[in-house]
């Protein structure tokens, strides 16, 4: 048997599955893992399935090892799924340490989109939600009319222009007028960088060079014109600003995020313009950095919360938890695995 | 049927218009899919892991979907499967 073969279910089933598609990892020429599941999407497409669930093929009693069976059929099923066109593909494991290789491929990817040339056009917003899938967060409604934005003054700035990049999302943030609703210090944060940049003496003439000349028009609607997809840099500002919503275990990935972000960047167009604005970025890192650890630095952005724990050791999540609630709720607990010791710190 | 409380999902990246998801899960039949691959020998006996724990989770679920053996293929139920391997 060297091809998959479909099974179309019938009938009252069990499980909510249209068909069972039988295929192996073996063929004359031996273990292909990698082949098999090319052809397993493939036939996926031919029988109009549009969720498919692939096992790992041979890591079983197949005896071959689960990472590389992983690493070779996410390969396979990579390429297959560009023009098979189905709608999800789950790759299933029983094996933590091929799940946990399989994850990673989600940070891999982010280097490859960056640098991917596309071909596809679409809105700004679609492709910063694309690699933002990528990294299981979702825009808010703030940030998706910030990227609207973004995607208005592509065009203004050049006319052939076809990525987002981080100076449009910059002055997108900045000309938007986007201001911090909530009580995130990591917004706070954000907020505090975009009125420094807003607030520079030279952000005019910044952004005149920028737009040669021209004075953009600030337009939320929604005839953005298309573009190929993200800029070189703009990846690695987006997953900067993925990593902080998820420090805050956000889903939603807001304006506020991305503000923060910026100060961490070691290149791209926007550092040369918050260079050239007089940003003291390392000030507004440090910012983005207390707001992370939840600690709170007199005369600074953030009041002195009463009754804050600055840091404190314990013997346990167990103990510390009690302690953190009586002081006013506790921000989190740091667990020091394997001692057993926790560190707390501040509360709010 | 919702995927169990065992069952881990990451969502790895998103190729073309595809989601490509990666799970930890001992039952790939409990997540949202259309078709379930099922791994076979290279003679295509279905002696597999995957194909045993199937068969038992459909044997489990008792008699009332089971259908005659002599069912044309290639149309199958999913409790006519278990006798397949």
């Amino acid at each position: 048997m060297d091809r998959p073969f479909g099974l179309k279910v019938s009938g009252e089933n069990i499980f909510p599955l249209d068909h069972i598609i039988v295929a192996t990892a073996f063929d004359e020429k031996g273990a292909r893992p990698e082949a098999a599941a090319e052809a397993v999407v493939r036939l996926a497409a031919d029988l109009g399935i549009r969720r498919l669930l692939q096992p790992l093929l041979g890591s079983g009693d197949g005896g071959l090892d689960s990472i590389e069976t992983a690493v070779k059929m996410w390969g396979a099923i990579k390429r297959a799924a560009r023009s098979a066109g189905l709608d999800t593909i789950t790759i299933t494991t029983q094996s933590e340490a091929a799940f946990e290789r399989l994850c990673a491929f989600g940070t891999d990817s982010i280097q490859e989109q960056g640098e991917r040339q596309s071909s596809e056009a679409g809105s700004a917003e679609t492709a910063v939600s694309e690699f933002l899938d990528g990294q299981g967060v979702t825009p808010d409604e703030e940030l998706r009319r910030l990227l609207l934005l973004a995607g208005n003054l592509g065009p203004q700035r050049n006319p052939d222009h076809g990525q987002v990049s981080t100076s449009l999302m910059l002055f997108a943030l900045v000309e938007s007028g986007w201001k911090a609703t909530n009580e995130s210090p990591l917004d706070k944060a954000g907020q505090t960088f975009v009125d420094a940049v807003h607030g520079s003496a030279r952000y005019m003439e910044v952004q005149n060079t920028y737009f040669d000349g021209r004075e953009p028009k600030i337009s939320f609607g929604i005839e953005s014109p298309p573009v190929r997809g993200l800029s070189v840099n703009a990846p690695a500002l987006l997953k900067t600003a993925c990593d902080l919503a998820k420090l805050e275990h956000e889903h939603f990935l807001r304006p506020g995020h991305v503000a923060a972000a910026f100060p961490s960047q070691s290149r791209g167009r926007a550092l040369t313009h918050l260079l050239d604005l007089g940003i003291d970025l390392r000030r507004m890192k440090e910012l983005v950095d207390l707001a992370v650890q939840g600690d709170e630095q007199p005369g600074g952005p953030f009041p002195q919360p009463t009754g804050a724990v600055r840091e404190s050791v314990h013997a346990s999540a167990a103990t510390t938890r009690p302690i953190a609630r009586r002081v006013g709720g506790c921000c989190y607990v740091i667990d020091l695995h394997p001692t057993g010791c926790t560190v707390m710190r501040g509360t709010n | 049927m919702r995927a169990e409380r065992t069952d881990k999902v990451f969502l790895v990246a998103k190729v073309g218009q595809t989601i490509i998801s990666a799970a930890l899960t001992d039952a790939p039949w409990r997540l949202p899919g259309d078709a379930l691959v099922v791994p076979a020998d290279a003679d295509g006996s279905l002696q597999g892991s995957l194909a045993r724990a199937l068969r038992q989770a459909v044997a489990s679920n008792g008699n009332r979907y089971r259908k005659p053996l002599m069912q044309p293929s290639p149309v199958v139920s999913l409790a006519w499967i278990a006798p397949l391997g």
